[in-house]
């Protein structure tokens, strides 16, 4: 009786023992060169529907400057906090996460050029929907990033109340460090539509 | 002949079966021309109706865009689609999606070409010029949902978020369609207007549908002038 009731109270506190896998192993080149490239051509695609040269020359680097810009710019923050706030993921495992949910959204990028390019020649909307492209990729990019870096530190350590505190603190530095990325991708974007 | 038939009942009852059976290179090569086929007649006949509210040339002209503006939105959507489902780590060959977009095309335009005495009979009371383009807009939403659904269901299972990925590719399938009907008007040409194959590019779709959907209530207290936009824009 006294261990169903153990078992009872961790049930309660516990997360959950079976936390999806993130993918943690470092993307290969070309996946990388992929997601560059549709981030790229995003980018180029809506540039090409601008009404000058100057609009051009803003919109041209937007999309890559903004997604790349922003995760390079506070990714090394984030490992910095797991490290100082005593988490156990591997550092490695983190970078992959983060690798791949840039991969990931690169591709999705990729996927979007034949639309936004349609729109570029058809119509004015082309910057318009850069944006709101980006805000998509972004907040799919963010969600991804949050359920595979708690994943990833719930995956060290044997269930217990030990991990239930880590994966508390976990999610609150990924919290902070999604408020920080959007925050710094939205001054990127703001700087670059010269406002 | 038979074989024909033969699909386009499958097409109409089972789908996804469909789908499944001829997933592979050289059955999608085979029965891609079929499809291609019955959606350029479906969508012909059905643009016929729609040329038949202004009449003359216009029955062929419209006959003619509206296998377009089937294809056109399908082949820039299903890139993203695919991109959008395997972001959701469900992975999908280029042929299973080829198929199940040809298949949905084929579906709809079977159905469009089935509602097409509907739409006819309502053409026939002359509901005026807004008040036709709302109705086709309409139609082509109605025939064009049950084509959607094969997209969606035609996807293989696994992966996490699958609804975020159909909203997201249906979303990029809505915005491509309508403003590719928006490229390739007039279907309904104005009583007044001489009747051209194509109008020059310019605005958009969705300023369109606001300045049309004011008319056809009566309001016309806002001035709308098309301007030419985009890179095909007439003034670049």
């Amino acid at each position: 009786m006294e261990s169903a009731a153990t078992v009872a109270d961790l049930a309660a506190v516990d997360p959950p023992a079976r936390a999806p896998t993130p993918r943690t192993d470092l993307p290969d080149a070309p996946t990388v060169g992929r997601a560059v490239i549709g981030f790229a051509l995003l980018g180029l695609c809506a540039a090409l529907g601008s009404g000058d040269a100057a609009g051009a020359a803003r919109v041209l680097p937007s999309a890559l400057v903004v997604d790349l810009g922003a995760l390079v710019l506070t990714g090394p923050a984030l490992l910095v906090g797991h490290q100082y706030l005593g988490l156990e993921a591997p550092v490695p495992a983190l970078a992959g996460v983060l690798a791949n949910v840039f991969c990931r959204a690169g591709t999705v990028a990729l996927g979007l050029c034949p639309a936004l390019l349609f729109f570029a020649a058809t119509s004015g909307l082309a910057s318009g929907l850069l944006v709101l492209a980006l805000l998509g990729i972004a907040a799919m990019a963010l969600s991804d990033a949050f359920n595979g870096l708690r994943a990833a530190e719930l995956a060290v350590g044997e269930p217990g109340r030990e991990r239930t505190f880590r994966d508390a603190r976990m999610q609150v530095l990924v919290a902070s460090w999604m408020v920080l990325t959007a925050l710094v991708g939205l001054r990127l974007g703001f700087h670059l539509a010269g406002m | 002949m038979t074989d024909l038939f033969s699909l386009v009942s499958q097409v109409l009852k089972d789908p996804l079966a469909l789908v499944e059976r001829h997933e592979d290179r050289a059955e999608l090569s085979r029965i891609a021309p079929l499809l291609l086929g019955i959606a350029v007649v479906g969508c012909g006949i059905f643009g016929m109706v729609v040329g038949s509210s202004r009449g003359g040339i216009q029955l062929v002209y419209a006959a003619v865009k509206m296998p377009l503006l089937l294809w056109i939105p399908v082949l820039l959507a299903l890139p993203a689609a695919r991109a959008l489902w395997m972001a959701c780590e469900v992975e999908v060959p280029w042929s299973r999606v080829a198929l199940a977009g040809l298949v949905a095309m084929a579906r709809t335009a079977i159905l469009a070409a089935a509602a097409g005495p509907v739409l006819w009979l309502f053409y026939s009371v002359s509901p005026g010029y807004h008040v036709s383009v709302l109705a086709l807009a309409g139609s082509l939403v109605l025939v064009g949902l049950p084509g959607l659904g094969v997209v969606a269901r035609s996807m293989p299972a696994g992966g996490k978020r699958r609804g975020l990925a159909m909203a997201g590719s249906v979303l990029v399938l809505g915005l491509c369609a309508a403003q590719t009907g928006w490229l390739l008007r007039p279907f309904v040409a104005r009583p007044t207007a001489e009747v051209t194959f194509l109008r020059p590019v310019e605005e958009d779709v969705f300023s369109s549908l606001g300045a049309t959907s004011r008319s056809a209530v009566g309001d016309y207290s806002t001035e709308w002038e098309a301007e030419s936009r985009g890179l095909l824009g007439s003034d670049r």
